[in-house]
């Protein structure tokens, strides 16, 4: 279509030319062979307009016929098609794979800045399948944390699940309760950094803590 | 007016031309001939925004230069050939008038054959 939107550009100011042409030309006895030439001219501009257009149309009409003799060795289409759809599907893995290492590298970062507490471990679930709507987000953050310029031996303890509590509740107990109370504090405190941050659920955040 | 000016200077020198015609007609030849000349000089100058315009034109039409300029020598040399021829036959010389009219012809022939070549090819590209 835009092929022949140029082509009938090309017409019309092409007989605009001639036109034009037309005018210059002298009053006289050689005004004939003028306008052969012009008319030549003219002829030569529609033929190359039009040349260009049929020439690339038969370019790609006539490569259709050697398209169904399949060369010795060549592959088939359905072999083709299934080969780039494995490939996109490596492509995607490999893509989500990266994502989901750097989602733990600023996870891991974030976690440590308040300097209190050493991140040992981060591992991050996501929605890794194309058809759920929530492809791409954070399904679940795992941290295994230790305080800070502690030596091993480590002593891992249970998980520690964080609750936010409402204004005005008791403070209930949970599988946190036999850690320290700093550490227990650094534990909320990376809870909710990374919940407000990724806009996570504190139960989307699992937090282990490994004590010397 | 420039306008004013040129039909001003054709009459003048006509008048003058006819003047002198029976006592000096050499004299008169070369008057037409003078202001002939000065008059393609006065509007040589606007010629150019003519070309330009068709130069721009052919462009756009994705036309090759050398058959534009091609077209303008040929028009260029028919105008010249009848200047002239047109003199000659004032000064009552036919017969040089009809030679030149004749070189001027072949010499437009001449410069076609490009253009009758690039036609050529246009066609033959045209055929699978």
């Amino acid at each position: 279509m835009e092929q022949v939107q140029r082509l009938v550009q090309n017409l019309v100011v092409v007989v605009v030319l001639g036109v034009f042409l037309e005018m210059f030309l002298p009053q006289n006895e050689m005004r004939r062979y003028v306008r052969l030439v012009v008319g030549l001219l003219i002829v030569v501009a529609v033929l190359q307009a039009i040349g260009g257009l049929v020439k690339r149309e038969w370019q790609e009409v006539l490569p259709e016929p050697a398209l169904s003799v399949q060369p010795p060795g060549s592959a088939k289409l359905p072999e083709i098609m299934a080969a780039g759809k494995e490939l996109q599907a490596l492509q995607q893995e490999r893509a989500l794979e990266e994502y989901r290492r750097g989602l733990a590298r600023q996870i891991s970062a974030l976690a440590g800045m308040g300097g209190n507490v050493e991140v040992k471990e981060v591992q991050v679930e996501i929605y890794d399948r194309v058809q759920d709507k929530h492809f791409g987000q954070i399904r679940e953050v795992s941290l295994l944390l230790a305080p800070a310029g502690k030596a091993p031996p480590y002593r891992t303890v249970e998980p520690v699940t964080v609750r936010m509590e409402q204004p005005g509740q008791e403070p209930g107990g949970g599988a946190g309760e036999g850690l320290p109370p700093e550490m227990q504090e650094a534990v909320e405190r990376v809870t909710r950094i990374l919940g407000n941050f990724y806009n996570l659920n504190p139960s989307q955040i699992k937090v282990r803590v490994e004590m010397p | 007016m420039e306008i004013v000016q040129i039909v001003g200077l054709g009459v003048v020198a006509a008048v003058l031309a006819v003047t002198i015609r029976h006592n000096k007609p050499e004299m008169a030849m070369l008057l037409s001939i003078a202001v002939g000349l000065i008059l393609f000089f006065m509007v040589l100058g606007k010629i150019g925004a003519v070309v330009e315009l068709l130069k721009e034109m052919a462009s756009r039409a994705s036309l090759n230069m050398v058959y534009l300029a091609t077209v303008l020598k040929i028009v260029a040399i028919a105008y010249i050939a009848d200047f002239g021829a047109q003199i000659c036959r004032d000064a009552g010389e036919g017969a040089v008038a009809s030679k030149i009219e004749f070189a001027a012809k072949i010499l437009i022939l001449v410069l076609a054959v490009p253009i009758v070549m690039a036609l050529l090819q246009s066609l033959l590209k045209l055929l699978p």
